[in-house]
């Protein structure tokens, strides 16, 4: 017993000296900005494209990254000045599009591209319906492109580093050349990048080239930050030799269908980020300059947009304000282009939310405050305003950690444009047997409000001992549109007393319905993915079927994540169904789109630790299609070749 | 536990100096001074405070007791090898590809004078993957700094909570 004693003390003495316990260490698999995101995303409303999926991509269009997303989709292709996204079939004028928080408001004539560096995103967040209410003017979502920070880029304990790229693209002999620096110090972290692209024609995958459908792209985004502050810049320049409407293909002998393109955007941001607060104040400058060939007659477009948004997390509450204006210019020969006026337009929102927990149950209430008002600089000095409250309402029941339940309802509010409500002049000269078309304004045009009702479910379930995991997700939803704007178009012949007429209209009532699921199945370095969406939309006023809804489309996607070997490989494949949903006994354009399987294959690889190559085949084996609500086919069979010299980048 | 390196420890030739009592007050005090040097956040343990104009926080120590000085050293020590946790955290691939959360508890040992062994789960998460990456976090370190010859000690164990979120 003695011996027994004085063991113990032995053991407890020794512990009591040797053994440490070291304060715990947190691996996160967020960066530092990122935990610092007020509003933290929620997964049933937000597709998030992340850096993996975006690098696979090798995109040299928005449209080659909104593929991967089920719910978003670009129309009015292969030119990528327009292309047109849509989200859940609401097309660019009735979501928000933002860059980095920085509202991309330029709708201008036939010109719908969003101006996005693609060389330096981190994510492309589609929001899929109007519940988050930090996101305002927007009937049912939208989407935003999130760029990277300095210390996205750096090597862990790197201080400085540098990238440089170049891609090829065969299907129009495009070139790509991005060069970057990043530093990092104990106060300061900073980049710069530079991106310089240039495309011949785009060769089609019926065997045509598409002519005017060349472009040169020069890019510079240039981010420092310090502390709790950011400050970027992002220029860019696009030049080209598109038509007037750039998703069609007149033939070159009407050259007063031709321009010569010149498009810049500067966008200057000053961010201020903390733990569960986050603030932004911005300008954005956006100018489209055409000159028609056949005349040499010069159209400018502008668009200034001064902006400030701020959002705040308190305990179980969330609250925020967003505030923008919208300053329009245009010229066309010394006066102002009519279907553009000179006018400014102001949106204010400010909205409340909290979670309430009960049990498994979580319920987030939620109310937002709108306001716009237009005004134009013209002699008639017209002035609107209104204001509404959208309220929203989601419920989310749990049945584990890993799955749960949830209903929604919330609400949307988009405020008409400023070319909504005041365009006059022509619109298309007189054709043979048709007269001119002259714009008409609407001064009584009405802001457009949407409820949107959701229901869904998530699961997760791992398996084999936490080696792999089973996702399924899916919902299915009904937005429904009060004074949804569209544009009534009447076209009259030389036979009629009058020229014909274009004018936004209000429709009283649009419903928009659909679904999408998605079953995903991650095992070891093998991850699987099957997707499907579907969307139908209802003009109920006048019982038509709303032009250019995307097809039912299923997304097969496969991977190989060869860590040991730092090399990646995958399939991505696209069937589209045939879309005949459309309006035969009208003067639509859009016609039925046959079915359609594309296949897309990609595989990259590192070598050393310097250099990576990756090979992206889009539309393998060359399929002859045409997407919906598009005039034209899609590309060839392209063939992506990326280099990237790496130095202490990632 | 190392039993022959304990009795090592407690041979009065390495130990003489220290009785029982002053070692179990010099873990509690050296305890507080881990932590309060950990949340210094990410200044390194070895760079000057604030104030201290370029004197090292060891010779601050050095005027007073030889013991707090011993503290102060065995402080730095362990501070210096969490700093090296950090630069070296892991989670494989697979796990953040699945997503996985949780938080395994290890232990591991430095033996006189720089040689790292018996890195064990001593609780799990639960998840082979991240129990490894917890592992692996520790194997990745390529040089662990001497044990200061002026502690004495032949070896030092450490526990340490890796939490993946």
């Amino acid at each position: 017993m003695r011996f027994f004693i004085i063991i113990t003390a032995i053991f407890t003495l020794s512990d009591a000296w040797g053994q440490f316990r070291l304060e715990k260490v947190v691996h996160s698999e967020t960066s530092n900005s990122e935990d610092a995101q007020v509003l933290e995303l929620d997964g049933d409303h937000v597709f998030s494209i992340g850096e993996s999926e975006l690098d696979n991509a090798a995109p040299s269009s928005v449209d080659d990254i909104l593929r991967q997303a089920p719910s978003a989709t670009t129309a009015r292709g292969p030119r990528n000045s327009s292309e047109s996204i849509r989200v859940r079939g609401l097309d660019t004028s009735k979501i928000f599009v933002a860059v980095d928080g920085v509202r991309q408001n330029f709708r201008g004539e036939h010109t719908s591209m969003i101006p996005v560096d693609l060389e330096n995103l981190k994510a492309v967040q589609i929001y899929e319906n109007s519940a988050d209410f930090s996101k305002g003017n927007s009937l049912g979502g939208g989407i935003q492109f999130v760029t990277k920070d300095p210390e996205d880029f750096l090597r862990k304990n790197k201080k400085v580093g540098g990238e440089f790229k170049f891609q090829s693209n065969s299907a129009n002999s495009g070139s790509t050349y991005n060069a970057k620096n990043v530093f990092k110090t104990s106060k300061y972290s900073g980049f710069i990048s530079l991106t310089s692209q240039q495309t011949g024609d785009i060769e089609l995958n019926n065997g045509e080239t598409l002519n005017n459908s060349s472009y040169e792209d020069f890019i510079g985004l240039i981010k420092l930050k310090s502390g709790n502050w950011t400050v970027s810049h992002e220029f860019f320049r696009r030049e080209d030799d598109n038509p007037l409407d750039p998703s069609l293909n007149p033939p070159d002998s009407i050259q007063s269908l031709m321009a010569d393109s010149l498009m810049e955007k500067n966008t200057t941001i000053l961010k201020h980020q903390i733990k569960g607060q986050t603030a932004n104040v911005y300008f954005n400058q956006f100018k489209t300059d055409k000159t028609e060939r056949e005349n040499k007659t010069r159209e400018i477009r502008e668009i200034d947009t001064v902006g400030v948004n701020f959002n705040k997390n308190f305990g179980l509450y969330r609250f925020g304000a967003e505030g923008f204006q919208d300053s329009l210019d245009s010229e066309k020969e010394g006066s102002e282009i009519t279907s553009y006026p000179k006018a400014k337009s102001v949106y204010l929102s400010s909205f409340i939310e909290r979670d309430i927990n009960y049990k498994s149950l979580k319920a987030t209430p939620g109310v937002r405050l709108n306001y716009y008002n237009l005004q134009t600089s013209g002699e008639d000095n017209a002035y609107r305003s209104a204001q509404d409250l959208s309220k929203k309402l989601k419920l989310k029941y749990s049945f584990s950690k890993e799955s749960y339940l949830y209903a929604s309802y919330s609400e949307g509010f988009n405020s008409p444009r400023v070319e909504q409500v005041y365009p006059s002049g022509e619109h298309s000269p007189a054709e043979w047997l048709a007269r001119a078309n002259n714009f008409i304004p609407n001064l009584d045009l009405e802001h457009e409000v949407s409820s949107n009702n959701e229901i869904g479910v998530s699961t997760k379930k791992y398996l084999f001992d936490y080696t792999g995991s089973l996702n399924f997700k899916a919902s299915i939803y009904e937005n429904k549109i009060d004074n949804y704007i569209k544009l009534e178009r009447i076209d009259r012949s030389i036979m009629d007393d009058e020229d014909g007429t274009s004018q936004f209209i209000n429709i009283p009532e649009v419903t928009l319905y659909g679904g999408e699921a998605e079953l995903g199945l991650n095992y070891d370095i093998y991850e699987w993915k099957v997707s499907y969406a579907q969307v139908r939309g209802k003009n109920e006023t006048e019982n038509l079927f709303l032009e250019d809804l995307p097809a039912d489309q299923y997304t097969y996607s496969f991977n190989v994540y060869l860590d040991k070997y730092r090399a990646q490989f995958g399939y991505f494949g696209i069937q589209a169904q045939e879309q005949n949903r459309t309006n035969p006994e009208t003067l639509q354009r859009t016609e039925k789109t046959p079915a359609y399987f594309i296949h897309n294959i990609y595989g990259k690889k590192d070598i050393g630790d310097n250099f990576e190559v990756g090979l992206r085949i889009d539309n393998l084996g060359n399929k002859e299609y045409r997407r919906h609500g598009s005039f034209l086919n899609e590309t060839r069979e392209d063939y992506k070749l990326t280099f990237k010299y790496k130095v202490n980048t990632l | 536990m190392d039993r022959v390196s304990i009795l090592t420890r407690l041979n009065p030739a390495n130990y003489s100096k220290k009785s029982a009592m002053s070692s179990i007050k010099a873990r509690l005090v050296v305890q507080q001074k881990v932590k309060r040097v950990s949340k210094l956040g990410n200044r390194r343990a070895n760079e000057p405070a604030k104030g201290t104009k370029g004197k090292s926080r060891v010779n601050d120590h050095s005027k007073k007791t030889k013991e707090s000085g011993d503290d102060s050293i065995l402080s730095k020590y362990l501070s210096d090898i969490r700093e090296l946790i950090l630069d070296n955290k892991f989670k494989s691939p697979i796990a953040s590809r699945l997503n996985l959360k949780g938080t395994s508890i290890l232990s591991f040992k430095v033996k006189y004078p720089n040689r790292l062994k018996e890195v064990i789960i001593i609780k799990s998460s639960g998840k082979k993957l991240l129990d490894e990456s917890a592992i692996e976090t520790i194997r990745r370190i390529k040089e662990v700094p001497a044990i200061p010859t002026k502690l004495g000690l032949e070896e030092i164990t450490m526990t340490l909570e890796m939490v993946f979120e």
